[in-house]
């Protein structure tokens, strides 16, 4: 350890490592070093305690309750806000002979408010499949049960009423395949553990076309390819016309296709779930990105 | 309660129980059932069952593992639900159930008819959907021995089958002890989630019953929307509006911020409570139909529409 001796100046100090710093500063306040060394010590070992403060507020915001800090309206970025908006209407509007409207059966916006974070996930509903959806496949389920809307109609009333659900869950920490009380069936989470298995099987195959040949799974950029680690969080996104947003399910679709690759639904879901299992635990952001020209992420 | 229900059903510490409290979403407790497949949601496998009283239910299943647990009550939106259950634990959770916006198309237990020999008694239902769109769920709860089952369907039906055939549904309880139909609880639901009303059974000596609703009040009484308001005119109008609109984000019977602020006393607030505009028609109704400050516009709504639902706003 590097003694700390009467003639350093702060900036030497200040150049010792952080940890030998906070050492110093812990000795001299139980009084192991000589009397005096406690004011030796006190600016540096303070701000590196403020400065590890700092970043355990940056990494985790959580803590200091930005979690469920859902941002205002008005602060959406324009697509985004009229998309949900959008969809705010479309959740209170009935499509069907019976006048039922979603909002009908889901009164509370607190029970809105995980859902997005929740997905993909295995979700049944009587007579569909059992298997890991994304939440824009099962609202589109939801349409074809609950109104009489032609499919041709659906699309984009479905990525509408997706960014309404995001925006209720900006801020919420993602957590896919947890269901709201918390008690998943096993069987559940096997298929969504399998879903993400054959998910990163996908984004790592060794072909031309595939994903690691452009993009990491990791914390870090490289010069040539830039990490999708937690570009599950800002979904969906603008796109960029300025009036809609896209869903991860459309984007990866549509990224594929420009690609020249077709992928059919099952692997776009595994592709969603092994990105949204990167993010796990982390706040969501939807709408915080745009989707370039290029459809690059 | 709890313990009590549990103790009046035989139940020991060790024995695996799915239990839970049943609340209407607009508040009070429910009375009702809760039928539970062994196995995964939906897997049509019902096995047990139970009554909920007093929003209060608690089922003893054999051991750990997934179970699909559906709660229904007379006049509410269905609940389905997968579960992964510990084993030697009570399992609790808490359930919320919607009122169901149309109770008109819910499916319909029109009869139920009880006829024994002397190996087994077949009990019949006749169900009915008015959307025709009924799902597998014809279900009959046996109270006495806490066993649930899913009725047989008139004529083969393939085992993907999505909507199943209105008709005589058919169930053969070949139990050795005495068959009481009191012990008896039937329910039927279709894929939108409206469930028939619960039902038991008075039932006349020739074995044909008139089912008797089981009413999902605590109290007894009829709950739910259409029995919440008996005034007339615009201030029921109104209320619907709003309560469609509005009370997911606004309390109407207090000043407590839900989504937004509360409303109660707005008219006598003399400013509006986000933007500390002068409370006037003019400002409500543009406050509705453009929005700001985190609330949608309501365009959507009809000049009718808004000005009954200022009018309820008069009377919080």
């Amino acid at each position: 350890m590097q003694p700390c001796s009467p003639g350093r100046s702060l900036s030497e100090d200040w150049c010792t490592p952080w940890w030998i710093n906070l050492l110093n500063f812990g000795k001299a306040l139980i009084g192991c070093e000589k009397p005096g060394a406690i004011y030796r010590h006190t600016f540096s070992g303070l701000l590196t305690i403020a400065a590890l403060c700092l970043l355990v507020l940056i990494t985790f915001p959580g803590l200091v309750g930005a979690q469920g800090k859902r941002r205002g309206l008005e602060t959406l970025n324009p697509s985004f806000q009229k998309s949900v908006l959008r969809g705010w209407r479309y959740f209170q509007t009935s499509f069907a002979d019976d006048g039922v409207a979603c909002v009908h059966c889901h009164r509370d916006h607190s029970d809105i408010v995980p859902w997005a974070g929740s997905y993909p996930k295995v979700q049944i509903f009587d007579g569909t499949p059992y298997r890991v959806k994304t939440l824009g496949m099962v609202i589109i389920e939801t349409l074809d049960t609950h109104t009489d809307l032609e499919p041709s109609q659906r699309g984009e009333m479905a990525e509408d009423l997706l960014a309404y659900i995001a925006w209720w869950g900006d801020g919420q920490p993602s957590a896919p395949g947890i269901s709201v009380n918390g008690m998943t069936p096993e069987e559940d989470l096997a298929e969504l553990r399998e879903a993400v298995s054959r998910g990163r099987s996908l984004f790592n195959r060794r072909e031309p076309t595939s994903c690691i040949n452009c993009h990491t799974a990791g914390d870090q950029h490289d010069n040539y390819r830039k990490s999708l680690k937690d570009v599950f969080l800002g979904f969906p996104r603008s796109d960029g016309t300025g009036e809609r947003t896209v869903s991860l399910d459309a984007y990866l679709l549509n990224h594929y296709r420009s690609q020249g690759v077709v992928m059919s639904g099952g692997s776009i879901t595994d592709i969603a779930a092994y990105l949204a299992d990167l993010s796990r635990g982390k706040l969501q952001r939807p709408g915080t990105r745009q989707t370039g020209g290029n459809l690059t992420p | 309660m709890l313990v009590l229900l549990i103790s009046s059903q035989g139940v020991h510490a060790d024995d695996t129980l799915i239990s839970g409290t049943v609340r209407a979403a607009e508040g009070g407790s429910l009375n009702g059932l809760v039928m539970i497949e062994k196995g995964r949601l939906y897997g049509k496998k019902f096995r047990y069952g139970g009554l909920i009283r007093n929003g209060i239910f608690s089922v003893k299943v054999d051991g750990g593992g997934s179970y699909g647990l559906h709660l229904f009550a007379t006049g509410y939106v269905y609940f389905p639900l997968g579960l992964q259950v510990e084993g030697g634990k009570d399992n609790r959770g808490q359930y919320k159930l919607p009122p169901n916006p149309a109770r008109a198309m819910a499916p319909v237990i029109k009869e139920v008819g009880f006829s024994s020999d002397s190996k087994a008694t077949r009990i019949t239902l006749s169900v009915s959907d008015p959307n025709h769109d009924l799902s597998h769920q014809v279900l009959a709860l046996n109270v006495s021995t806490g066993e649930g089952f899913r009725m047989s369907p008139p004529g083969f039906v393939l085992p993907f089958t999505k909507i199943y055939p209105e008709g005589i549904y058919t169930l053969y309880s070949s139990q050795s002890e005495e068959f009481d139909p009191l012990n008896w609880y039937f329910v039927a639901a279709d894929n939108k989630c409206y469930n028939s009303p619960v039902l038991g059974s008075p039932f006349s000596p020739d074995g044909v019953v008139l089912a008797k609703t089981v009413r999902s009040g605590s109290d007894g009484s009829p709950s739910g929307p259409d029995s919440e308001v008996n005034t007339e005119g615009l201030t029921v109008s109104g209320l619907t509006v709003f309560t469609n609109n509005c009370s997911m984000c606004h309390l109407a019977e207090s000043k407590k911020t839900k989504v937004g602020p509360g409303l109660k006393g707005l008219y006598n607030l003399g400013k509006t409570p986000a933007r500390g505009k002068p409370v006037t028609d003019e400002v409500i109704r543009k406050q509705i139909l453009e929005g700001g400050i985190d609330m949608p516009p309501y365009s959507h709504l009809t000049e009718k529409e808004v000005s009954a639902v200022v009018e309820y706003l008069k009377t919080l």
